[in-house]
């Protein structure tokens, strides 16, 4: 799975840490999903793409599709 | 593309990557405070009976209460572990797998080298292996994920 979190974050300017407050995770998993070591649960991808006003597919990509 | 590096107000030391961030870290910290003053109930218990400073029946008092004790530290990693986000439990998840592997391992190990002549070791280093375990996957998974 790939994912646009972090130009996202950068866009917004917010750091690792800022973003993992307003998601209420830790930062550990904001840098997991970034650098793509984890994909996130439904609920938190739901979360991010509420803060990010975007759909769901707009930040995560599925390669195998 | 490369990205502009923004960095945190509070640069990410190396307590900031160990523990599990601003939500979780006080049931974090009562869990270890909690763990810590487990083991120093025990190791005075320990040292109760070791030295027969009790008599029978209350050294089995005395054995029996490092047990209920010990439901403070239990209890204290549920809450924690409840109360930590997705990544965090993936970590500890993970460590708690590792200890119990290599602990069943070790164990396994143990029992066919001691019935291949080996002197018999402690059934307590099992334990402490697998303590030790714990302890070196949690941290390994805090730094994979830091």
């Amino acid at each position: 799975m790939k994912n646009r979190l972090k130009v996202l974050r950068a866009e917004h300017e917010m750091s690792q840490a800022a973003l993992a407050d307003k998601l209420e995770v830790s930062r550990q998993t904001v840098n997991a999903i970034e650098t793509e070591k984890y994909d996130p649960s439904l609920p938190l991808a739901f979360r991010i793409a509420r803060l990010f006003n975007q759909p769901i597919e707009a930040i995560f990509v599925d390669v195998d599709s | 593309m490369t990205l502009p590096d923004i960095p945190d107000k509070n640069p990410h030391s190396f307590h900031s990557w160990l523990t599990a961030g601003k939500r979780t870290w006080p049931y974090e910290k009562r869990f270890v405070w909690s763990i810590l003053g487990w083991a120093l109930f025990f190791s005075g218990c320990m040292y109760v009976l070791r030295n027969d400073l009790v008599s029978n029946p209350y050294n089995w008092i005395v054995a029996i209460l490092p047990l209920l004790v010990g439901i403070a530290p239990v209890r204290a990693y549920l809450v924690f572990m409840q109360q930590a986000d997705e990544m965090i439990r993936k970590i500890q998840i993970e460590a708690l797998v590792a200890s119990f592997t290599v602990g069943l391992c070790y164990g396994i190990a143990r029992t066919l080298f001691e019935a291949a002549g080996m002197a018999p070791a402690s059934a307590g280093d099992t334990l402490v292996i697998m303590l030790f375990t714990l302890g070196f996957a949690q941290f390994y998974g805090a730094w994979k994920y830091r």
